[in-house]
């Protein structure tokens, strides 16, 4: 598999095929991908070797530098997918890497080859050229204007969240064409549109827009715990200095909830005037959720909830996720080389019959596989060393 | 057919004039869907809209709430009714809400959907029979639900040895929480996102991510055992643990905490990369423009678009750090530009001088958007009980193998003839005994 895509998407596509297998090399411009420009970096010092953005979403793959105003580059790439199943490329519409290296011409002579476009409008369509950021893909194509509370500006998801869910998209596109491919010797072009797969997402624009197809409603930013029938729920401290979180308590959880509590005042008022107390006496019901929780350890709270069929969990964020019992446990956190040394990257989310997830190398280094990747596409020595000369690879 | 010559059909395929399971990379595969509310929906769509014929089993002794909605949903005219009221056509949930709600039918255009009550033997037997002619199944209740039902997934295997049970258990089958429950609120804490999501200033803003982000790697998880069942000749079971998967998409961020030992900034709308980032009020009601500037040129280009404003010529904004070290005043600027623009207006003007800039788009917006129009993103499709509506499309498309968005979604047992007549080859006399026993119908018990 040759990766040629920049950025997120692209990438993220193609780490979920590395990581679970394929042999996979991404080839990067002389000044590299621009996620390598990117952050966070340790320190917050900029250095492309330490992205960590790049280093999450190029683990297993091979790194090759190519420079396409050189001339012969193109042929080393087209040397490589030459032993390919699958590409991966995320350049404008029309505006290849370089000559010879748009999906058509890719294609040519290589019928059973995949190509998967990942832009952010699609190949067609009036929006084919624009650009796009995360901000911007979820402006456009997300729920971002019911993201966030209602006197203020709608507000984006975390990281680079919408960018890696298309990616995800794209490589079950990319997986479909290739069974396509595998049975039949047909390859084929995908289109993936970043801008598609978020108004096709489901939770939430999916069924939003049909919703406004059969209504005519248009969604609202509105606080989803903490108001109305709601009022009641939420996060609370814990004695361990953590924190857990009811979210909404719903009716059904009611009783459950007023048993683990255990506090008599609401244990009464509970029996006597049943779901109500929720709407009428709030103040009550947060005070008994905030001093059961606060003589607890927040993963003890958790599990007591739990048991009663009560949901309480804990409030995890990046970085106590590390050292989160449940994923240390099944062995989600998986130490692997970096330029900073040994560090803990994400595992295995997808077990096909418990395994097929390994991280046999981290991200590449700029330019690290070249001469490896060249030897194996048949270049001999001095071919490579005539490339390099040149500066076509480096 | 796209089926490679070693894999065969348990029993012969049974012939359809609807052409569902007849097109797309995935034609002839056959997967039956036990999944609740949205996760494991979206990820049987994914693989119906590359052909798969999906058949959603049901039980009509069993309200599914969290996938139909609520069965009684209040009516009239109280908020609460009215704004439940917006998922029905009509604002109308009708005598069958449960066959008119938006979630569902949604994501089950191009489903099929049949009854059974496996939770009797013979309900039982039906599905294991069913089971013996499907390439996947694929389900994402509670941790052990399959185990309780009696259907655990070795006696699945030994039914069909080349069946692919696709699992997405929230926390995953292992661990020691692995049996905890909740809602997507509760799986978003969980996996570290609220903390660094919303306004910087507070409050955090739930995103509902874990659903939108499980569909595809419930696909993914099909398709990687697919191949590898081309392979060895075996089926298996694929287990998606949804949290996991979520965290994977915040990886760049855990790659923070890990290399600065920090919880990583809850910027809101602003890029630790790109400056200036952000939402700016345009003219109308609650309408907003994003834009990112992400090098120095595309400021340089911004500035021209916007007519080089005083306020943004400072030397000190030459550079990404010069900017993010003035945001707010820079911020100031754009809004005082944006305040007196159009949203799509200004979002073609930015555009077209290569600055990535977008309006914040509601439901109205995107229904009538040129781009997704053109693409052919909306289906125009006739649903039983809900009527004509456009309906959101496929999330990707094929040069040769493109997705076809056939039927609008069945309504409850609307599949049962075909399925039990065509795929079981029951007798008419037996389908009216089934018909006695409750295991088909079109009405939930």
């Amino acid at each position: 598999m040759v990766d040629l895509s920049q950025g997120v998407a692209g990438p993220f596509c193609a780490k979920i095929l590395a990581d679970h297998g394929a042999s996979v090399v991404k080839v990067e411009p002389p000044d590299g991908d621009e996620t390598r420009r990117m952050g966070p970096f340790p320190g917050d010092e900029s250095d492309p070797e330490r992205s960590g953005l790049f280093l999450h979403l190029n683990t297993n793959k091979k790194g090759i530098v190519v420079d396409f105003a050189v001339s012969g580059a193109t042929d080393v790439v087209r040397a490589l997918v030459g032993s390919a199943d699958i590409v991966i490329e995320s350049s404008r519409p029309g505006a290849p890497l370089a000559e010879g290296l748009d999906p058509a011409s890719l294609r040519d002579g290589h019928p059973g080859l995949v190509v998967t476009s990942v832009t952010p409008f699609g190949q067609t369509g009036p929006y084919r050229d624009y650009r796009m950021t995360e901000i911007v893909a979820f402006a456009m194509g997300g729920p971002m204007n019911s993201s966030g509370v209602p006197d203020r500006e709608p507000v984006k998801m975390a990281g680079n969240v919408v960018q890696m869910q298309s990616g995800a998209t794209a490589a079950t596109a990319t997986l479909g064409a290739l069974w396509h491919a595998v049975g039949t010797g047909v390859g084929q072009h995908v289109d993936v549109a970043t801008y598609e797969t978020q108004n096709g997402s489901l939770d939430r624009r999916r069924y939003y827009l049909l919703s406004y197809q059969y209504s005519g409603y248009v969604t609202q930013r509105q606080q989803k715990v903490g108001a109305g029938r709601i009022a009641v729920g939420g996060r609370y401290p814990t004695k361990d200095g953590r924190m857990i979180t009811t979210g909404a308590v719903w009716p059904t959880h009611l009783p459950r909830m007023v048993g683990v509590l255990g506090d008599e005042q609401l244990s009464a008022l509970f029996a006597e005037s049943g779901e109500s107390v929720v709407i009428e006496q709030p103040g009550l019901v947060n005070d008994a959720i905030a001093a059961w929780a606060a003589s607890r350890e927040a993963r003890a709270a958790m599990r007591e909830a739990q048991r009663a069929g009560w949901p309480v969990v804990v409030v995890n964020d990046p970085r106590s996720l590390l050292t989160d019992e449940h994923l240390v446990a099944r062995g989600f956190w998986v130490q692997g080389d970096s330029p900073m040394g040994a560090v803990p990257y994400t595992g295995a989310a997808v077990k096909v019959d418990g395994g097929g997830w390994e991280l046999r190398s981290p991200a590449p280094r700029l330019g690290e596989h070249t001469d490896e990747v060249l030897r194996a596409a048949g270049l001999d020595e001095e071919r490579i060393s005539e490339l390099r000369k040149r500066g076509a690879v480096r | 057919m796209s089926e490679p010559a070693s894999e065969s059909r348990v029993q012969d395929e049974p012939t359809t004039s609807d052409g569902i399971g007849q097109f797309g990379p995935l034609k002839g595969m056959r997967i039956l869907d036990m999944t609740a509310a949205l996760a494991g929906a979206f990820a049987t769509m994914l693989l119906a809209d590359m052909g798969a014929e999906v058949i959603k089993i049901e039980s009509l002794q069993h309200y599914p709430t969290p996938s139909r909605g609520p069965r009684n949903p209040p009516r009239g005219t109280e908020a609460g009714a009215v704004a439940a009221s917006r998922d029905y056509p009509d604002s109308d949930p009708g005598e069958d809400p449960w066959n008119r709600l938006s979630w569902f039918n949604s994501h089950s255009r191009n489903k099929r959907n049949a009854t059974m009550d496996i939770t009797r033997p013979d309900g039982k037997e039906l599905f294991l029979r069913l089971i013996e002619t499907a390439d996947g199944f694929v389900e994402n209740n509670a941790a052990g639900l399959l185990e309780r039902l009696g259907l655990a997934p070795e006696l699945l295997l030994r039914r069909n040895p080349r069946l692919i049970i696709v699992r997405m258990p929230p926390l995953g089958s292992t661990g020691p929480d692995a049996n905890a429950t909740g809602f997507g609120w509760h799986f978003e804490e969980l996996a570290g996102f609220l903390e660094v999501q919303g306004y910087p200033d507070g409050p955090t803003v739930g995103s509902i991510f874990m659903d939108g982000s499980s569909g595809p790697a419930g696909a993914n998880a099909f398709m990687m055992a697919l191949l590898r069942r081309r392979r060895t000749g075996e089926g298996c079971v694929v287990e998606v643990s949804q949290v996991e998967n979520m965290i994977v998409h915040i990886g760049d961020l855990v790659m923070d905490a890990v290399m600065n030992d920090r919880v990583p900034a809850r910027e809101g709308n602003r890029s630790p990369d790109f400056a200036p980032q952000g939402v700016y009020p345009c003219t109308g009601e609650d309408a907003w423009l994003a834009l990112s500037v992400r090098t120095d040129e595309e400021w340089a280009a911004f500035r021209e678009a916007v007519g080089d404003p005083e306020a943004l010529r400072d030397p000190a904004f030459a550079d990404v750090a010069g900017r993010r070290r003035a945001h707010d005043a820079i911020d100031d600027a754009i809004a005082a530009w944006t305040r007196t623009q159009d949203k799509f207006e200004a979002f073609h003007a930015l555009q077209a001088a290569g600055v990535p800039a977008g309006p914040v788009m509601d439901e109205s917006d995107a229904g009538s958007d040129p781009q997704l129009h053109e693409r052919g993103f909306f289906h125009f499709l006739e649903h039983q009980r809900a009527g004509m509506h456009f309906h959101p499309g496929a999330n990707f498309t094929f040069g040769e193998t493109p997705p076809q968005i056939l039927r609008a979604a069945p309504v409850v047992g609307q599949d049962n003839p075909y399925v039990y007549r065509e795929v079981l080859g029951v007798s008419a006399e037996e389908y009216e005994q089934l018909v006695r026993d409750g295991h088909i119908g079109n009405h939930y018990l």
